[in-house]
């Protein structure tokens, strides 16, 4: 991992084409600006995991006789 | 919606079908033109890039099987045919990405958390699977809006105030 000091307004560029600005940094909280192109997909890490989390809850591996009991309780 | 998916299959004699080992239904023959392709996988489960979608009852409930585990199945269900209030904005680039010329060209379903406990049944609203039938690609896509539950309990559907509500 790359790891870079930034004040308030400076940037990094990734690629040539992603620029990421640090608007404000204090107590605790970084608030950064995003520029890339609309094909980059940007998303809060912790929103990632959590879907991740729940396709694994989601997925029947095991016990499908549970699972149709439990389709036809709806 | 469901029910057009076996109508050009079941018309086209003489396409190659694949076997595949199902976790509810056995092994089916399935046209290789129904095996679903993921490039970027579902999330959790990247390894697993083909697919094929089924149904053990008609109604809104299908089944997510992948192809290469058959241990690994999901149970998905189309949110608009359940009668759940949502409202998706997709990107050019996700319809793009799964090569649909339009939206009709797709098809959206969401993941269902299954539970011996009726009250924990759920389903993801906030990140859908996405499927175009044209080109059989499908993408899990999260979409970043606060307003979509990441589970939205079924049993909420029966009460009146929905729990997912528009702008």
């Amino acid at each position: 991992m790359l790891i870079l000091a930034r004040r308030t307004n400076e940037s990094i560029i990734i690629d040539g084409e992603i620029e990421i600005t640090v608007i404000e940094a204090r107590n605790g909280v970084v608030r950064l600006g995003i520029a890339a192109p609309r094909k980059h997909k940007i998303l809060r890490k912790e929103l990632v995991t959590e879907v991740a989390a729940e396709n694994r809850v989601a997925a029947v591996t095991h016990d499908p006789q549970a699972a149709l009991k439990a389709l036809g309780l709806l | 919606m469901l029910a057009m998916l076996s109508e050009p299959t079941s018309a086209a004699a003489g396409v190659p079908t694949v076997a595949v080992k199902t976790l509810l239904k056995g092994v089916i023959e399935v046209p290789v033109n129904d095996i679903l392709h993921a490039s970027s996988g579902i999330l959790g489960f990247e390894q697993l890039t083909t697919f094929h979608i089924y149904q053990t009852q008609p109604g809104w409930m299908s089944w997510l099987q992948s192809v290469e585990d058959p241990a690994v199945s999901f149970c998905i269900l189309n949110p608009f045919a359940a009668g759940i209030d949502l409202d998706i904005e997709l990107g050019s680039e996700d319809i793009a990405d799964l090569g649909a010329r339009t939206a009709d060209d797709l098809q959206l379903y969401t993941t269902v958390v299954l539970d011996d406990d009726p009250a924990q049944i759920r389903t993801n609203l906030r990140a859908p699977i996405l499927v175009c039938r044209r080109t059989g690609r499908i993408k899990q896509m999260i979409i970043d809006d606060p307003r979509l539950p990441v589970r939205l309990y079924l049993k909420d559907l029966r009460k009146p105030a929905m729990a997912v509500k528009k702008p």
